[in-house]
């Protein structure tokens, strides 16, 4: 796969109300991109793929976002994967490229969920969920996720406070990045106090309600040194699926479709040993417990273990997570966070990230759609 | 700003499991290739090398597993004068896949494994007027 090149990011601030239309913000996050190559203009880009996740006043946004851009009459779609949209943009803009059928492709991830209280933004959010069943019940994505950890729980022994070790280390990440939502130092008995929103998971386990954009350009591997002279290479991808419903599942205290997913991404990219040949990840950790239970699918550490595995993800551990602050602290506008987490490993990689893991060479990018009903996993190398 | 968003019921070829809501029974579907048993119901079987073959109805015993659950604070706008309120998956017995429903419990009762039973409100014609008790 390496014959794929990421060769600028670009991302605004993520926060709750910026003042500033969807298109707006995606103008701001490709003009951050643009400032950082050599010369590359609009122009250069021959396809446009674009993510965002709610289609609740405005329909068909990413035609809104395209016009604003002065794209046409250029190829250009849109991706949809729920949560996992940005990241299944980014598969889709790497098969383009190895495929020939484009040559320098524009990947841009927005959301507006400021737009919403936060309680409409849960419910819009929800109706993700079966309609005739789950929804009906009145579950929403917090509950999901917080059964999930439940099982979790009973069948490993884990505690309110093993979670909310990794809010706090993504929180406390945060405050390292000047574009990141979350702005204040709290510790576990903080999380510990919030406020219930399903059990085990409280306002303080939860990621943010943002607005946001993110960009990346890829080119293909020939081209990429006449854009930037530092440009990361894709080296491994994978993309598995589970059942929409938490009742269809085999298992319901991880996630096989992120074992099935990382496996694809290290079989193509020559991964063996994640913890030892990976240097730095960022997980989607829309709930803290998804991150823990990550651990374990991902193969960093073995089913059960993930407590175990917590210290070893702060910076100066084994195999730092979320130096960015995740979707806790960074902030979770859907359609921007998973460019934004490739976009965080592509400033690892090039030493220029405010949060920097030294000596950076091999990032890991994982991402959900749904309750991980679609998993994503990628590799990125120098 | 809101709106209203209407539209019409669709139970489409699993109408019987809503009509039997209303009966006060639950049903299931059974693939006749797999043998596997769906509750909530499925018309056609997704089981590999089944190709879609079509399901047939059986009647279910209301009891089952509880296999996880949660305690909401917060929950979508048709339910919130519900909360807190606690949904649980439960696996009914002979069945391959669990249903997701409303608990009527003490949440400190509730242990995963714990064996449970299927009541029905009266009217019920919806996933939302079925929950589930401890025995």
């Amino acid at each position: 796969m390496r014959d794929v090149a990421l060769v600028a990011a670009g991302m605004t601030n993520f926060d709750y109300r910026i003042n500033k239309r969807a298109e707006e913000l995606v103008s701001e996050a490709l003009l951050n991109a643009l400032e950082s190559t050599k010369g590359l203009v609009l122009d250069d880009i021959d396809t446009l793929v674009t993510s965002y996740f709610i289609d609740a006043r405005q329909v068909a946004e990413e035609w809104i976002i395209q016009d604003y851009l002065g794209h046409r009459p250029k190829a250009a779609f849109r991706v949809e994967n729920g949560g996992g949209s940005g990241a299944s943009a980014l598969y889709a803009a790497c098969s383009l490229i190895k495929s020939g059928l484009s040559e320098t492709v524009l990947v841009a991830g927005w959301e507006k969920m400021s737009l919403y209280r936060s309680r409409m933004a849960n419910e819009l959010i929800a109706r993700g969920l079966d309609i005739d069943f789950d929804f009906d019940v009145g579950a929403i994505y917090t509950a999901c996720y917080g059964m999930m950890a439940v099982r979790h729980m009973y069948l490993y022994g884990e505690r309110e406070e093993d979670f909310a070790r990794i809010a706090v280390k993504n929180r406390n990440n945060a405050l390292k990045n000047p574009k990141g939502q979350w702005k204040k130092r709290i510790t576990v008995d903080d999380v510990l106090e919030s406020r219930l929103i399903a059990y085990p998971l409280k306002v303080l386990d939860c990621s943010l309600i943002s607005d946001g954009a993110a960009v990346l350009i890829l080119s293909s591997r020939e081209r990429a040194k006449e854009i930037t002279d530092d440009p990361v290479f894709v080296e491994g991808l994978g993309i598995a699926t589970d059942t929409m419903r938490l009742g269809d599942r085999v298992e319901i205290e991880n996630f096989p479709a992120c074992r099935s997913a990382s496996r694809k991404a290290y079989r193509m990219a020559g991964v063996e040993n994640p913890v030892s040949e990976i240097d730095c990840a960022e997980i989607y950790d829309s709930f803290d417990t998804v991150e823990l239970q990550s651990y374990e699918d991902l193969g960093f550490t073995d089913k059960g273990k993930g407590v175990q595995f917590i210290e070893e993800t702060e910076i100066g551990g084994r195999l730092p997570v979320n130096m960015s602050g995740g979707l806790e602290g960074m902030g979770h506008p859907i359609g921007a966070s998973p460019v934004a987490e490739v976009a965080e490993i592509f400033w690892q990689l090039r030493g220029e990230s405010c949060n920097q893991v030294d000596g950076a060479a091999r990032g890991l990018v994982h991402s959900h759609g749904g309750v991980g009903t679609a998993v994503f996993v990628g590799i990125f190398g120098r | 700003m809101a709106f209203l968003l209407e539209y019409s019921d669709d139970w489409g070829m699993i109408a019987p499991f809503f009509q039997g809501l209303r009966e006060k029974r639950l049903y299931g579907t059974r693939c006749p290739e797999c043998e596997k048993v769906y509750c909530p119901p499925r018309a056609h079987c997704p089981s590999q090398g089944c190709r879609l073959a079509e399901t047939e109805w059986i009647e279910l015993e209301p009891m089952g597993v509880l296999e996880s659950y949660t305690l909401l604070g917060l929950s979508t706008q048709e339910h919130l004068d519900d909360l807190p309120l606690i949904l649980g998956l439960i696996r009914v017995d002979e069945c391959s896949t669990r249903l997701m429903m409303r608990l009527e419990v003490d949440f400190d009762d509730l242990v995963c494994g714990a064996r449970v039973e299927v009541k029905f409100r009266e009217g019920a014609c919806r996933m939302r007027d079925i929950y589930a008790v401890l025995v």
